[in-house]
């Protein structure tokens, strides 16, 4: 898929596939084309190039067909504040063609699935941002899509409310829902997809499984350095030195891809103390997707 | 269909929660008028009669002339003693106005000296002062009359005292009759019911159609687009929403007012036809600058002064197609004007082709806004 907003090429040709009841990650920082490539997906944009097919059929603006297999949950709450959580459920529910019995028992059953029962019957304003994150996610669950798409549902939410959230899709995807889901934080890729996509500028960079992606890093380990002073000059000057792949400065950190750690590490040091960085901390972490990331793009993850 | 009468009550239920809607379609339309119509009562002309203090320092005829001079006019015309007693009378608000007859103003038909007819006012009362002067003006133009005519026979060899008796029992040959306005416009009540109800109605309508900017605002418009229904059933649902709000503001104050205040709307069926026309038009208007708007804010700073603007032009307040010029004719471009006039046609007793004119200018006002709407309406609708 491909997509244009005026100068800006969002989404430059993005190719993947979900199997029934998988979880896919779109992995990629803030800017990278994800709300816009599953606002594709979702049926929200039409692509400039490329298509979406979901059970095999034709996603468009216009597909109502293709719609009704999927659920969607927005980055933003997408709730009626002054409805209640019942109003709100059955009134989407309805939309989806779910009316009279069907529609008190399926609300009924959300209710229960989202831990809204007790507060099904008070208006969406008095609720704690919990609790409307949960009900955002349960307007997604109503018609039992077979792809559920929910972009970046943990933004801005206390550790607890996410904690629940991240269990909420890992049940999801067990009962054989297939989920596409967008995040900007590394662990949450890692703990509930099957397989991952690393989107960057518009672009996937890679895709496969965890065990896949960091086994493209091949031999490189992660060096995380903390320390204050002109990281962004260290980081310049750490990516110089031989065996260092990718070298990136963020909040009070520095991020390396290192061959063979243990041996330049000595180096790495006098290089950043040289450009004027003070370190306070050292490690050499397990590699994981962020150093994934860090290897495709040569940019951290947070940049 | 289904889809849009979902859209609709689901809007519908929100407005009717936050009470918002039932503000501005009912109670503050029917508080502004019944203020209005109380205020406006008062300064209304026939409804008032006025307090005219009468001194008169002439001894002959002339005080009864004056008394035949004011019949007719609003006033109460009532002796005050002295010109120091009219003055502190009016001073006090007993009076609205005094009027004092000088000496000599009886013999002034029969040719003797001129004389000087004075009027107390205060600026407090500028009306009251007005009226007195009117009936003044009036009274010395007449005696001019007589002393003119008497003048003249008189140097043909007639009596002067006959010849003014002779010309102030004359039949006046033209006769000033006041039918056409007064049966044209509305009373106060009914005017200001039906111009706060029309002006009101530019603002309950925005419920519907602005309400996309609200749905894109807080996310819900991409729900909603995600969701398998068109995008043309979630347009309509919004129309649908703007029209029950319009329907039902316009009649609940056509009844209200006239149970509550007394207003006469007219023949029903003329008033429902109109009605409707007018709801169209605001619909259509409200759409129209609503899909020029890029945010929320906008949208509603936007509409509200296009509201107020099209409010004062066409009459909501205060009837400018009276003030002439043009005023009265950008008046005639506001939806306004047109409804209150389709009233004013039908309360002078015509029947319902009276309304054709204006329900086919409010119809043309909803086609023309309404299409140039539905031109630019696509970007209301997109995440």
């Amino acid at each position: 898929m491909r997509k244009r907003f005026g100068e800006i090429e969002a989404v430059r040709g993005v190719n993947f596939e979900i199997a029934p009841g998988e979880s896919y990650g779109l992995l990629g920082p803030n800017g990278a084309g994800k709300t816009t490539t599953i606002s594709i997906v979702a049926g929200l944009l039409e692509a400039d190039a490329g298509e979406a097919l979901v059970e095999g059929k034709l996603l468009t603006t216009k597909s109502v067909a293709a719609k009704s297999a999927i659920g969607f949950v927005p980055q933003d709450l997408a709730i009626y504040p002054d409805l209640t959580a019942r109003e709100n459920l059955s009134f989407f529910a309805r939309l989806y063609g779910i009316s009279g019995k069907q529609n008190r028992s399926r609300v009924g059953e959300v209710l229960k699935i989202i831990g809204l029962e007790e507060r099904a019957g008070d208006q969406a304003k008095t609720y704690s941002g919990g609790m409307k994150r949960r009900l955002n996610i349960g307007i997604g669950l109503l018609h039992s899509p077979s792809l559920l798409i929910l972009d970046e549902p943990t933004v801005g939410v206390d550790p607890q409310s996410r904690n629940a959230i991240l269990e909420s899709v890992e049940q999801l995807g067990e009962q054989g829902m297939a989920v596409l889901y967008t995040t900007h934080y590394m662990e949450e890729a890692e703990r509930l997809c099957d397989r991952v996509g690393i989107i960057d500028r518009g672009e996937l960079k890679a895709e496969g499984t965890r065990a896949e992606l960091v086994a493209l890093l091949g031999e490189y380990d992660k060096v995380h350095l903390t320390g204050s002073g002109a990281l962004e000059a260290a980081a310049v000057a750490c990516a110089r030195i031989g065996a260092v792949h990718a070298a990136s400065s963020g909040d009070g950190s520095l991020e390396l891809l290192v061959e063979g750690a243990s041996a330049v590490l000595p180096e790495i040091l006098t290089t950043a103390g040289g450009a004027g960085v003070s370190v306070h901390g050292v490690e050499v972490e397990e590699p994981n997707l962020e150093a994934v990331f860090l290897h495709l793009t040569g940019r951290a993850l947070r940049d | 269909m289904r889809t849009a009468f979902l859209i609709t009550a689901k809007d519908l239920r929100q407005r009717l929660r936050d009470r918002s809607a039932f503000l501005v379609a009912v109670i503050a339309p029917l508080a502004l008028a019944a203020a209005l119509s109380v205020t406006i009562s008062g300064f209304s002309a026939g409804s008032k009669t006025y307090q005219i203090g009468l001194v008169s320092l002439d001894q002959g005829p002339a005080a009864s002339g004056f008394s035949n001079a004011a019949r007719g006019a609003p006033v109460d015309l009532r002796p005050a003693g002295t010109e120091a007693a009219a003055r502190g009378q009016v001073k006090s608000g007993k009076l609205d106005a005094a009027i004092v007859l000088p000496r000599g103003l009886s013999a002034v038909s029969m040719g003797g000296p001129p004389v000087r007819i004075d009027v107390i006012g205060d600026t407090r009362n500028s009306i009251g002062a007005l009226v007195a002067r009117s009936i003044a003006d009036s009274y010395a133009t007449y005696v001019r009359t007589i002393a003119v005519a008497s003048r003249a026979l008189h140097a043909n060899g007639a009596a002067t005292v006959r010849i003014a008796g002779d010309v102030a029992s004359a039949k006046p040959p033209i006769a000033v009759g006041d039918t056409s306005t007064t049966r044209k416009n509305l009373d106060p009540k009914t005017y200001y019911a039906a111009a706060m109800a029309v002006f009101f109605l530019f603002f309950a309508v925005q419920f519907g159609i602005s309400s996309l900017l609200d749905e894109r605002r807080d996310g819900t418009l991409a729900r909603l687009l995600a969701a398998p229904i068109s995008r043309r059933s979630i347009l309509g649902g919004k129309v649908l929403t703007s029209l029950a709000l319009g329907l039902t503001s316009m009649t609940v104050l056509a009844i209200t007012t006239r149970l509550a205040l007394g207003a006469h709307w007219g023949n029903p069926i003329g008033v429902a036809v109109l009605i409707v026309c007018a709801v169209l038009a605001a619909i259509a208007v409200t759409a129209f600058v609503t899909t020029l708007a890029k945010t929320h804010e906008q949208a509603n700073a936007w509409l509200s002064i296009v509201s107020v603007v099209l409010g004062m032009l066409g009459g909501s307040f205060f009837p400018v197609a009276q003030a002439g010029g043009l005023l009265a004719t950008l008046s005639k471009g506001t939806p306004h004007a047109w409804f209150l006039s389709g009233l004013q046609d039908l309360s002078s007793g015509g029947g319902l082709s009276v309304i054709v004119e204006p329900s086919l200018v409010l119809l043309g006002i909803a086609v023309v806004c309404g299409a140039a709407a539905l031109v630019r309406v696509r970007k209301l609708i997109e995440p």
